[in-house]
């Protein structure tokens, strides 16, 4: 493991925050009025424009958390690129044009133009500020455990430095200003993930030579990665952190004073035979135990490990009832296989300190990491969690294609083409920009389970698979001296870019938000040019603090998972909102706010629900989760119902209340597909400047 | 984009607050524009949902596949199983074929529909005033 400074990498992510501050400075200066700070006076050019779309884009989850969630689960979360990009391809078929020829600036601004309901602006509003601060989190959480990666700071202070980065440059040049830098740090990550690549390719062997290394034959299927020197794991005491569970024998030494508890690896069916802790090991078990309550109600023994006790976990074994072996059915394939368990350890300190470490030595196969096979094919780890992978992959498809279609940031974009034809050029030439980049996390995940399988052995925080991308060009450094280091800080420079450019783009549409939707329309209608100016500065200073806030509490979740949340819930409001009062012109504002509000409510009641099953906040609602996969899976990924609930219901409240058709809403269906040249164009929202240069 | 600011010139109208057109406004549409723009509008929608169809097809078909077929879908080409290289590499190509032939067929169908409208409108002659003055607007 590496310690200390990296200092190159160090030197990149330096040099990358100054280019990012140097660049709002040098736009500032051009920065004339509201439509610049808003909308960068919507004349961005196609090729400028589409980087800085894939620039917004590409944010954390996908630079960083992509990689190591391929890596963690393999094909199964190859969905979430593909999703990423197909999203785009909704929104190019479906909403680019209309919404850029609609002529609204913000998502409210559209929800109250398109039906005349200052009440449905409200709720936009709030739907946007929600899916906003849900997407932030991630950004922030990829940012610190960057920091912990590079420098080993204090997990807060990476959250500090991009937030502070971010503010400065949105505050100084909004929209104008964070236009140009996402376009540059588009470029900036597309060549941080690719040369890196290259390069391995050349030491490491290419793609498809490492994906060859693993094996889905049945014989060698159930192959597990080993380390490949000896490795010191440090477990901190939260949940998941604190969980290993060992695939088949591994032998390993406690450095300081834990307590165990030893449960088995899959939930044993309550008729079976229970399986006791030593039959899990091979070593002998300590002397010393005591009972605990998990959170769980179940009690359960932790044994007392001294530092330097060494223990060797025992291969899986066969769960019996009354005499016969237990059988499972394969969820693909309908095959009955024996139920195997193998050990699953939940470990606390027993010491002053506040991490367990535990030394492995090289060849050992490293814990939390699934078989060749799962990893492989499809329906592996992660989609099978819950015995019902089809579902959960369909519902984790429709949820991530569906919810980029309703991420208010990337909707704002569009709003910066000069015309609906450029929305779509522009949208075309993003999807290009993006398929490329989206080849490369795929790479990052197979050749990490290759080389650096020692990630898997900690099941989240900072040295885990989410650091592949960071972890793995250091290898290298084993070929030629210091081409690792080099090659890190290029990536490390493509993470930064990642953070800043996704959470800049969500603080301009939060800001907007607050600024133009709140300030600006309910607060202070009157309010001058200046004073929006200096109202969009002030909003984004307190959005930016807010995000890094709730930044810093997030250090435990797990990047993806919360950008799925805010995809779900964007998937299940503005999603089914958009497409309807595009293309439906007896769409009324009550149908299309109630399905909004209550598809978007229902969602996010879903996944909280999982979400307090898992943290055993109310543990009955998660034995409850335990009897009911199928539910479970459902509120994991709710998008599968609650896309078409929510499209349903707008349909159906809308045919109910006809009466409340907006009386020129055949207008304004020409108003979002006329082209500009009829010039039908609906009022501009943000208008042209006359103070100008008055900054 | 100043020019459609021009269209509400009065400095009260400045804040934008209400968007309901005035009623001159909405008779500045011919009523033959709004059938062409009507049929525009359903020829646009026909061409995103066929392409729609084509795409969800794929992309939902994909799952399928591997569940009905994992062993065709689980072959070994040069390191790679079948499906990783469909899912990992050659579903972008498929992406930007679609939206290629999305954004160009979208832009003619506009073409198209602009110049119905203008032939259009001067077989209706002038009498309503040179009413669409789309081509003084021309950009």
């Amino acid at each position: 493991m590496q310690q200390g400074i990296q200092v190159i990498p160090l030197i990149g992510v330096i040099l990358l925050v100054i280019i990012t501050i140097g660049l709002g400075f040098y736009i500032r200066r051009s920065v004339r009025g509201t439509a610049d700070m808003y909308v960068a006076s919507r004349a961005v050019s196609v090729p400028m424009n589409s980087s800085a779309i894939s620039g917004e884009y590409l944010s954390a989850a996908s630079f960083m958390g992509v990689a190591g969630m391929i890596m963690k689960s393999g094909y199964d979360n190859i969905w979430y690129p593909v999703g990423y990009a197909a999203g785009y391809l909704f929104l190019l078929l479906f909403i680019a044009s209309p919404l850029r020829r609609f002529g609204a600036y913000t998502i409210p601004d559209f929800a109250e133009g398109r039906y005349d309901s200052p009440r449905f602006r409200k709720i936009a509003v709030i739907f946007v500020l929600f899916i906003g601060f849900f997407y932030t989190m991630p950004q922030m959480k990829g940012a610190g455990t960057a920091f912990v990666n590079i420098l080993n700071t204090p997990y807060w202070v990476g959250v500090g430095v991009v937030g502070f980065v971010v503010v400065f440059n949105v505050a100084l040049g909004g929209m104008k200003g964070i236009t140009f830098v996402q376009a540059v740090q588009y470029w900036i990550k597309m060549a941080a993930i690719s040369i890196p690549m290259f390069i391995m390719f050349i030491y490491l062997g290419g793609y498809g030579a490492n994906l060859e290394k693993f094996h889905n034959d049945p014989r060698q299927g159930n192959s597990l990665p080993r380390f490949a020197a000896d490795y010191t794991a440090i477990y901190k005491p939260d949940p998941p952190m604190n969980e290993i569970v060992f695939g088949a024998a591994t032998r390993g030494v406690f450095l300081n004073d834990t307590r165990v508890v030893i449960t088995t690896s899959r939930r044993i069916p309550a008729d079976a035979a229970g399986v006791d802790a030593q039959q899990l090991m091979n070593s002998t078990l300590p002397d010393t135990s005591e009972l605990i309550t998990l959170p769980t109600g179940e009690r359960a023994a932790a044994y007392l490990y001294r530092a330097g006790d060494r223990f060797e976990t025992g291969n899986p074994v066969t769960v019996i009832s009354q005499g016969h072996p237990v059988t499972v059915a394969d969820p693909v394939t309908g095959e009955k296989h024996p139920l195997t368990v193998s050990a699953r350890f939940i470990v606390t300190p027993a010491g002053p300190q506040n991490e367990v470490r535990i030394s492995y030595h090289a060849g050992q196969p490293v814990p939390n990491a699934p078989a060749d096979k799962s990893w492989l094919e499809p329906y592996g780890v992660l989609s099978s969690q819950y015995g019902h992978p089809v579902i959960y992959t369909y519902s984790l498809i429709i949820a991530i294609v569906c919810g980029t279609a309703g991420l208010p940031h990337i909707l704002v974009r569009f709003y910066t083409n000069p015309d609906g034809k450029t929305a779509r050029k522009s949208t075309f030439w993003v999807m290009i920009l993006l398929g490329v980049f989206y080849l490369f996390p795929p790479m990052f995940g197979a050749l990490g389970r290759a080389w650096t399988p020692e990630l898997y052995s900690v099941a989240g925080g900072a040295r885990s698979t989410d650091s592949v991308v960071l972890v793995l060009p250091r290898l290298l450094n084993n070929y030629v001296p210091h081409l690792g280091d080099i090659l890190s800080a290029v990536t490390s420079m493509g993470a930064f870019a990642g953070f800043m450019t996704t959470f800049s783009g969500l603080l301009v549409s939060m800001t907007s938000a607050l600024a133009h939707d709140v300030y600006g329309t309910m607060i202070n209608p009157r309010a001058t040019s200046s004073q929006k100016v200096a109202a969009f500065r002030v909003f984004a200073v307190i959005a930016g603090s807010t995000a890094c806030l709730l930044g810093v509490f997030v250090e435990n979740f797990d990047i993806n998972m919360m950008v799925g949340w805010a995809f779900a819930i964007g998937a299940a409001s503005y999603f089914p909102m958009l497409i309807v009062s595009c293309w439906w012109k007896k769409c009324t504002a009550i149908g299309a706010g109630t399905g909004m509000l209550i598809g978007g409510t229902s969602a996010l009641a879903a996944i909280v629900s999982v979400m307090l099953a898992d943290k055993q906040l109310i543990p009955s609602l998660g034995v409850w989760f335990g009897e009911h996969p199928v539910i479970k899976t459902l509120c994991e990924q709710p998008a599968i119902w609650a896309v078409p609930f929510s499209l349903l219901l707008i349909i159906a409240v809308s045919a109910a209340t006809q009466k409340y058709v907006p009386p020129n809403s055949a207008w304004k269906m020409l108003v979002l597909h006329a082209p500009e040249e009829l010039n039908l164009q609906n009022r501009e929202y943000i208008t042209e400047d006359e103070e100008r240069g008055y900054l | 984009m100043s020019g459609s600011n021009e269209m509400h010139p009065g400095p009260g109208q400045k804040q934008t607050s209400k968007q309901v057109p005035p009623a001159s406004e909405m008779k500045q549409i011919p009523s033959a524009s709004e059938v062409y723009l009507d049929k525009l509008m359903k020829s646009q929608f026909r061409l995103s949902f066929r392409l729609f169809m084509v795409f969800v097809g794929i992309l939902l078909g994909l799952p399928a596949l591997n569940y009905v077929f994992p062993e065709i879908m689980n072959l070994r080409i040069s390191g790679f199983t079948l499906t990783w290289l469909l899912l990992a590499v050659l579903i972008y190509p498929v992406t930007w074929v679609i939206s290629w032939v999305y954004v160009r067929n979208s832009i003619d169908l506009e073409e198209k529909a602009l110049t119905w409208m203008k032939t259009g409108e001067e077989q209706q002659g002038q009498q309503e005033g040179g009413a669409c003055g789309c081509s003084r607007e021309f950009r």
